[in-house]
């Protein structure tokens, strides 16, 4: 049975008082209690501004206390307001659901309880490093990795797309503990990231803008200056295709013996698939 | 309200509305009614000092993922191994 209590976990953009969007903004001024978790203390300040109330979710970290504890207690700060009947507001820097359980978490939770909980997107980091940099993820792909989360589990990299490693300041860190890792944690990224790309590649460690009077951060440096670079919290690394993109030459021929086949007026062919073949319903493209 | 934070979160919004020269910048910053201090890191675009003047925190944390989504359950609270590692740390696909 759904409940009275809700949790709307809205974006609040990067920029201060450029990015908030009107649902957003409706959200904060409307709920009982609201919670805020950003990336700048002028930010906060804004915040505040706008709701006086406003309860920061930074007292639950600290250093050497694992974050999915602070995490956790996020979500029960949130949930327990929740279950009081309120109508609570979570204001998430950048895009809240865009490398961040906590929000994702804390929605689920409360769905899981019987409560109505939805949440509003922001612009996110990602938005505003392709806009900063002129990068479209279309052009040649983009690859999206948690950095940490990147050295940890074997992928598949593909150097003719963009890889982007957030999270680049604490590369590395197994405890979940720390604020931030360092040159020898780097140095085993640059290992690792050589194996698809050479040394000497122009990289990127990019920070977007939060207040109107700064302006991005675009580092241009070679992808073994990273070991020794000032890679923070809010700095994201963007590595860009080393190599062109190859044609799939197999494939190529496939489509274009398909693209025969339907001008001549011929059935449907069979897809080869590792199962064996399976037939196909073929429509136009539009 | 800070007369400070309302004038960012106007630029915020209008980049266009203080002008866009260095001169028009600094002749809206010289109008508005705060004290000098602020209106030299407004000057010199230095967000520390602004936030100094404003009583903000010092300090940030804004990491809200972790590197794998099984992190939030998997990792013993008690650490039972000691290194400070998840013990189960396999992504979810390859359960």
């Amino acid at each position: 049975m759904e409940q009275h209590g809700s949790l709307a976990c809205v974006g609040l953009g990067m920029m201060l008082g450029a990015h908030l969007s009107p649902r957003s903004r409706s959200h904060i001024e409307q709920a009982d209690v609201v919670f805020a978790l950003v990336s700048d203390p002028l930010v906060e300040l804004w915040l505040q501004q706008m709701r006086p109330d406003v309860r920061s979710l930074q007292p639950y970290y600290a250093e050497g206390k694992k974050r999915t504890h602070s995490y956790r207690e996020m979500i029960e700060a949130m949930l327990v307001e929740v279950r009081a009947g309120r109508q609570v507001c979570s204001v998430f820097y950048g895009h809240p659901g865009v490398f961040a359980s906590v929000p994702h978490r804390s929605i689920e939770q409360a769905r899981g309880e019987g409560f109505q909980a939805h949440m509003e997107p922001g612009i996110s980091a990602e938005d505003c490093l392709y806009a900063d940099l002129g990068i479209d993820p279309g052009w040649f792909g983009c690859q999206h990795y948690e950095a940490s989360q990147f050295m940890f589990y074997q992928r598949r990299i593909d150097p003719s797309a963009y890889l982007i490693l957030w999270q680049i300041g604490i590369a590395g860190d197994r405890s979940l503990s720390r604020f931030a890792t360092g040159a020898d944690y780097r140095r085993l990224l640059v290992e690792l990231l050589a194996q698809d790309y050479p040394l000497d590649h122009e990289i990127i460690a990019y920070e977007a803008a939060t207040l109107p009077i700064t302006t991005p951060r675009m580092g241009k440096m070679p992808l073994s200056g990273i070991v020794e670079a000032d890679l923070r919290m809010e700095t994201t690394l963007v590595i860009p295709p080393s190599r062109p993109m190859q044609r799939n030459h197999t494939m190529l021929d496939r489509i274009a013996a398909l693209d025969i086949e339907r001008a001549g007026g011929i059935s449907a062919p069979s897809i080869q698939t590792n199962q064996g073949k399976q037939h196909v319903e073929c429509h136009p493209v539009s | 309200m800070s007369n400070v934070i309302q004038f960012l979160e106007a630029m915020g919004r209008n980049p266009g509305v203080h002008g866009t020269s260095a001169a028009d910048f600094a002749a809206t910053v010289a109008l508005l009614e705060i004290d000098g201090a602020q209106q030299q890191a407004l000057l010199d675009r230095n967000p520390a000092a602004l936030n100094d003047l404003l009583d903000g925190r010092s300090t940030m944390m804004f990491y809200v993922n972790t590197p794998s989504p099984d992190d939030h359950e998997a990792i013993p609270d008690d650490d039972s191994d000691g290194d400070g590692v998840p013990d189960n740390d396999e992504p979810p696909l390859e359960k």
